[in-house]
Formats: C-alpha cells, structure tokens, sequence
C-alpha cells in the first residue's frame, strides 16, 4: 500500500548520499591539496632559510679568501684560493639574485623588503660587495697584478664583511624563520576550516541519511512482521473456519443416516433443514477469502466516479441481497462533482458497512434507519453512516476491524472477516475509518482523498 | 452425569452436541451458552451447576481461552470439569487449555456418542479417584 512511498524516498537517499559524497571528495581532495602545499611550503621555507644562512656563510668566505690571497700575492699556494673566491663569489651572487626576485614578487611592504632595498640595504652593499671581490679577481686573472691595489681592495672587503654587511645578512636569516611559522599559520586555518566543514557533512550525513534509512527499515520490518502475523493467523483462522462447517454438515449427515436407520422421519427432516443454511454460510465465508485475496494481488484500476451514485449504486445492491424492509435507508450529500478514485474499493467498503446495519438492526426500536451522508472539505472525501441499530459493546470496540470478530452472538451470520475487509480498503485508498458509537446506534465515519478532475 | 453446559457460538454444534450427548442418554440436561461472558453470567446468576462444561475456544465477544482465565480467577465453589471442543487442534491452543487441572480433555467437533462416552469414563475415573 505504501508503494509509491518507496521509490522516492530511494531516490531523495540516492541524491542525499551522492551530495555527500561529493563533499567528502571535496574535503578529501582539498585537504589533500593543502597538505601538499604546506609540504612544498616547508621545504621551500627551509630552503630559503638555508640560502640566506649560506649567504652570510659566503660573506665571511670571500673575505677569508680575499685576505689569504692578499698576504701571499706571488705564492704557488693563492691558485686555490683564487678558485674558491670565484666560487664563492659566483655561488653569492646567485643565490643574491634568486633571494632578490623572490623578494620582489612576495611583498613589497615587508620587513626584508626594507632590508633589502633601502638606501644602503643587502641589495647595495651586496652589488658593492661583489663588485670589489669581482675587481679584486680581475687583478689576477688580467695578469696586471698591482699589489697597492689587491692591498686596498682586500682591506675595503674585509672592513665591509666585518662591519654592518654581516648583520644585516644576519637579521635577513631571523626574518625568514620568522617568516615561515606565519606561512603555516595561514594553512593551519584552512585545515580548521575543512575539519568543521568535514565534522558538518558527517553531522547532515547523521540527520538526513542514516536516520532516515534507519527509520526506514525498522517501519519496513515492522509492517512486515505485523503482516507476517496476520497472515498466520490469517491461515490458522482459515483451516479452523473451513474445516468447522465441513464437520458440521457430515455430522448431520450422520444424524440423517441414524434417524432413517430408526424410521424417525421428523429427526431426519429436522437435519436435512439444517445442512443448506450451513452450506450457505461456508460459501459466503469462501466468497469473503477470495474477496480478501484479490484485493492483495489484484490492482484495482481507478475511474472516474460521482459518489452519490456510487453510494446508490451500493445501497441498491445491499437492499436487493438482503431483502431489506426493516431499515429506512437516506441518503444525502452535497457532493457536486466527480473524481477519480478505484471505485471498487469504495463499493466494497459501503456495502459491507450498510449490510451490517441492516443485519444488526435493533427489532426493539420503533423505526430502524440508516442515514448515509456525504461531504467534500479540503480534498478530501467524508462519508458518515449512522444507524440506530444493536451498536457494538465498549468492551469489543478494539476489535472491531480484525480478523474474525463476530460481536452479536446468535445473530452470527458474518464471516467474521467483513470489517476487516473494510479496513484493508480503506488502507488501500489511503483513508481512514473510524468508529464513533452513539447512544442509539453506531457511526461509522469514512474519510478518503479524492483526485478531482 | 445430570447436568452440561455447552458454551458455542455455533446454533448448528449446539444442535449436533445435544444430540450426540442425547442419543447416549435422553437423561441428560443440556444448557446453552453462546460465548464465555454468556457462559460466566448463566453460571453466576442463573446458579445452574453443570458437571461439565463443553467449551468451544473461537468465539465472538469472549472466547475460550478468556473464559477459561476468567472462570479461574472468579469461580468459587466447587469447578465443573472442563472439556474442550473445538474445530481447532492447533497445539497452541490444546497447550494453552489443558494447562488448567480442570481441563480433562481436548476434543475436535463435532460431539459424537464416542465423545460422549468418553467423558462418562473420565467422570466415572475421577470419581472413583476421590
């Protein structure tokens, strides 16, 4: 009954787990991606830091150099230190000019910025710097070795070395430890931010899939295992039921073959009589399974119906069967306009309902009426039946629409199954039914939606 | 064995009932009752003692089992033997009956003369027990 219920709700989970998924390949994906920045971040940062840290390292080597070439001008033993000079030269200004254009395109308004362009910054005094060590090479490799020169040179260089060039290399390295924590910093709030954002797709993951699929599976197992037993006792009941009328025929059966055996003619009449409002009963009770079985398989197809007419149509079959002239039947309704419903359904529901009230009429009253009246609120259908018949005793009220119930004793015609019939119906066209007793009587109330057309 | 009350739903088992229990003694006196909160109140207020009760378990308003826990808990005095009958031998509903020591038999219907003889048998054991 609740089959359109069921693809939907696969499909809204379908959506909501397809959306989540998303967002955790997202997060995954970003966080994957952070990580690999910091990481490149850190060794980048290190690098740089070693870099600068060489360059100071560098300073005092060309000097060292410069110095030692400088007291040995002539001596077989310079040739390497020359090399080394050079190298060292060339390696600082490398690393000068990676430093430098790093510089230029992280920040302009840094404290290294300053540190490197302003008037006397790293960036002149390191051209200066080189530039001396590159006149003081030349001397020698020119070959117009002047020692007067060499001497000053040397002297410009090491004064420069041990003066503020060293300091202001040496306060470039603090900058750029400083530096990078604060790199990481940055990175550290976006980790935060995707770990609640994480935290927040796990949380709707929580409330908007789990718990539904959860909620979804216990109502499913319930609703079966409730149908699982009331199909059980569905056949228990139907082996008791069949087998009973059966006996009590062959009993009588019996009785007849005794009575003609004795030539008792009267008892073997008395039996006969009995056999066929027996029979009649065991095929009503046939009649009413088959009913209840079609109505679990068979779809009903819906037509466009005008329910007064159907309620007449109803009335009119139950008055034919029943021979009905005890109970004043009336009918009203402002119901003006069709709509599309499975009239089946519908027909079965009123029929059992007005055939009771005519079985269980009060031959105590005066005058035994049935009023069947029907309204259209808000989209939906309301059908109200009351009668002034026997009503039902507050004790079997609960039990009223479930299997095999019979609630007047020796007026037992029914199966037991009529009401019960009733309320699968009314199930099936996504109603309710209601029983209201009144002091008189009972009332049924049946309440239904209606496509218009 | 004056006195029986059969308690049934049924018009048509009332009818094979008396039969069978008259073809074996027209004697007997045969009460009816059509379910168990008829049953209670004929045995409350019409004062009938039957000495035995043939009880059928599925039946409108109040059915066998609920009458058997009723009688139980309410009856005073001394307790009629309870024999069940019924279209019914679903082992629930035999365990369920014969858990109470008055019950003494399960039966499927109809009542026959063997039935009926049976039950003089038991009565007359347990008589000759006391």
């Amino acid at each position: 009954m609740d089959r359109s219920l069921k693809p939907s709700l696969n499909l809204s989970l379908t959506l909501r787990y397809s959306v989540a998924l998303i967002f955790i390949l997202f997060i995954l994906f970003s966080t994957y991606l952070i990580n690999m920045y910091n990481f490149s971040r850190a060794e980048h940062d290190a690098r740089i830091i070693n870099i600068s840290g060489m360059q100071r390292m560098l300073s005092q080597r060309v000097a060292l150099m410069v110095t030692k070439i400088a007291e040995n001008p002539n001596n077989q033993k310079t040739q390497p230190y020359l090399e080394k000079l050079e190298g060292a030269q060339t390696r600082m200004r490398q690393n000068h000019e990676e430093l430098k254009s790093r510089i230029i395109s992280e920040s302009q308004n840094s404290d290294l910025y300053q540190l490197y362009f302003e008037d006397d910054g790293i960036d002149s005094q390191m051209q200066h710097y080189l530039g001396l060590a590159s006149d003081f090479l030349k001397l020698y490799k020119a070959g117009d070795y002047n020692a007067e020169k060499a001497g000053s040179l040397s002297n410009e260089i090491t004064f420069i070395a041990a003066d503020g060039f060293l300091q202001k290399l040496d306060r470039a390295v603090s900058l750029y430890e400083k530096q990078a924590p604060g790199n990481l910093q940055n990175l550290r709030t976006y980790e935060i931010y995707f770990f609640v954002l994480g935290v927040l797709v796990l949380i709707s993951e929580v409330l908007l899939i789990f718990r539904p699929m959860v909620r979804e599976i216990v109502n499913k197992t319930e609703t079966l295992s409730n149908r699982n037993k009331e199909l059980t006792e569905f056949s228990y009941r139907i082996s008791h039921d069949l087998r009973a009328p059966i006996r009590s025929v062959l009993g009588l059966v019996g009785i007849m073959e005794k009575a003609n055996e004795k030539g008792d003619r009267e008892k073997a009449d008395e039996a006969f009589r009995k056999i066929k409002p027996a029979l009649m009963n065991f095929e009503r009770l046939v009649e009413d399974i088959i009913k209840l079985n079609k109505m679990s398989v068979a779809d009903i197809p819906e037509e466009e119906v005008f329910i007064p007419a159907v309620i007449d149509e109803s009335v009119k079959a139950v008055e034919n069967i029943l021979a009905n002239d005890k109970v004043q039947i009336v009918v009203n309704t402002d119901i003006q306009h069709s709509c599309v419903m499975q009239k089946l359904l519908l027909r079965q529901i009123l029929e059992n309902l007005i055939s009771n009230a005519i079985k269980y009429y009060d031959p105590e009253k005066e005058v035994s009426k049935l009023e069947i009246s029907a309204h259209e609120r808000d989209k939906k259908y309301i059908i109200s039946i009351i009668d002034n018949g026997l009503g039902i005793p507050e004790d079997f009220r609960h039990k009223l629409f479930q299997m095999f119930q019979r609630f007047h004793p020796q007026k037992s015609f029914g199966s037991g199954l009529g009401l019960y019939l009733v309320k699968q119906s009314v199930k099936a066209l996504k109603g309710d039914i209601r029983y209201v007793p009144r002091p008189d009587g009972s009332e049924f109330i049946l309440t239904f939606p209606g496509k218009n057309i | 064995m004056k006195e029986i009350l059969c308690i049934d739903d049924d018009e048509l088992d009332h009818y094979l009932s008396e039969n069978a229990i008259h073809s074996v003694s027209e004697d007997i006196i045969v009460h009816k009752a059509y379910d168990g909160q008829q049953a209670l109140s004929c045995l409350r207020e019409d004062k009938i003692c039957p000495e035995i009760i043939l009880l059928d378990v599925n039946m409108p308003r109040m059915n066998g089992h609920e009458f058997l826990k009723e009688f139980a808990r309410t009856h005073d005095g001394r307790i009629p033997i309870i024999i069940m009958l019924t279209s019914s031998d679903q082992k629930t509903d035999i365990d369920l009956s014969m858990q109470y020591t008055f019950v003494k038999d399960f039966l499927v219907k109809p009542l026959t003369e063997e039935h009926v003889k049976k039950i003089q048998d038991i009565m007359e054991s347990l008589a000759a027990g006391e």
